[in-house]
């Protein structure tokens, strides 16, 4: 993997790990299965808006995802990066089918499933980084 | 892992007896500060984007059926309103879920700085809409949504996803190759 891929990927691990884990102390008080979730980041500091939502569970998917990109990234290993990739990929479909319904496994909302998704694209993309390179 | 050639895009270029002058950064910004300037910008336009998808909520999307209808109530462009009132809110859902998915996607590739100039022009027009919507309304300032406009114009200038952003590590690969989405992607960011 790329030196530079891998520092970005390291950044958005560190990222989704931080994220995952506020987000399960936040949840701590809620039912593990939360439908409408918990908030992470409240938002007040950027205007009241809602920033992300997650229960329990998708707490610990975050966090998990993180880990094996993390790893992926430490090890380079690609194949720990797109499966990290993937498992955002999927986090984020469950989300975006779920939101506003009455069962909603990992908590989220739309804001959720933009994180997630994010996660998805930038980690399937820099699984596909295998060579350096010099120019910008 | 083997290195690969700089390609030959007429970016960078030494003779033997001149100086080597660094021009790699596409907009030859020297000061590394100013360099992350645009992807901090980047970054929070997409927070933004993210956080406000977030109160989009279907199937009903009462929120934003409420905010679209200020266009109605309180016109800022009457063809604009005219559009609303006979083609949006009739068929709301579907325009609930385009808005959603839209902001979402904001968000996530601002955050990771894919095809930023793309989504930047995405994020304007969008801005734009919510701006015909909601202008005129009760309690509402004028200039946070030209500032989001002007936000968006900045990325798009400073092409802010090459610093810190996955256009960055990806648009040499993109010059190199000669497809089609390849092209379109050395465009879009």
């Amino acid at each position: 993997m790329d030196d530079r891929a891998r520092r970005f990927a390291l950044v958005m691990a560190i990222a989704a790990i931080s994220l995952g884990a506020i987000g399960f102390v936040y949840a701590l008080d809620a039912r593990i299965d939360t439908p409408g979730g918990v908030r992470v980041v409240t938002g007040q500091f950027l205007g009241g808006g809602e920033l992300l939502f997650l229960n329990r569970i998708g707490a610990v998917a975050t966090v998990a995802l993180g880990v094996v990109a993390l790893a992926g990234a430490l090890f380079r290993s690609r194949r720990f990066v797109l499966a990290a990739g993937l498992g955002f990929a999927a986090a984020a479909l469950l989300t975006l089918v779920q939101t506003g319904g009455d069962t909603n496994w990992l908590g989220g909302r739309a804001s959720t499933f933009a994180f997630f998704l994010a996660g998805a694209v930038g980690f399937s993309i820099l699984s596909s980084i295998s060579q350096p390179t010099n120019a910008q | 892992m083997r290195s690969v050639e700089r390609p030959q895009t007429g970016e960078e270029e030494t003779t033997g007896t001149e100086p080597t002058i660094e021009v790699s950064s596409p907009y030859r910004l020297e000061d590394r500060g100013s360099r992350i300037i645009p992807a901090v910008i980047r970054i929070a336009l997409g927070i933004l984007w993210a956080s406000n998808a977030g109160w989009k909520r279907p199937p009903e999307f009462e929120s934003l059926h409420r905010f679209t209808s200020f266009a109605v109530s309180h016109p800022v462009f009457p063809p604009y309103s005219w559009l609303v009132d006979n083609a949006i809110l009739p068929n709301f859902a579907f325009f609930g879920w385009l808005v959603l998915l839209v902001e979402a996607a904001l968000g996530a590739f601002l955050l990771v700085g894919l095809a930023t100039r793309f989504w930047a022009v995405v994020g304007m027009l969008q801005t734009t809409a919510i701006a015909l919507s909601v202008l005129n309304a009760p309690n509402e300032w004028e200039w946070s949504y030209y500032l989001m406009f002007l936000a968006h114009l900045a990325i798009f200038a400073a092409a802010a996803g090459r610093v810190a952003g996955l256009d960055g590590l990806l648009r040499a690969r993109w010059r190199a190759s000669q497809g089609l989405l390849a092209r379109a992607l050395v465009r879009a960011s």
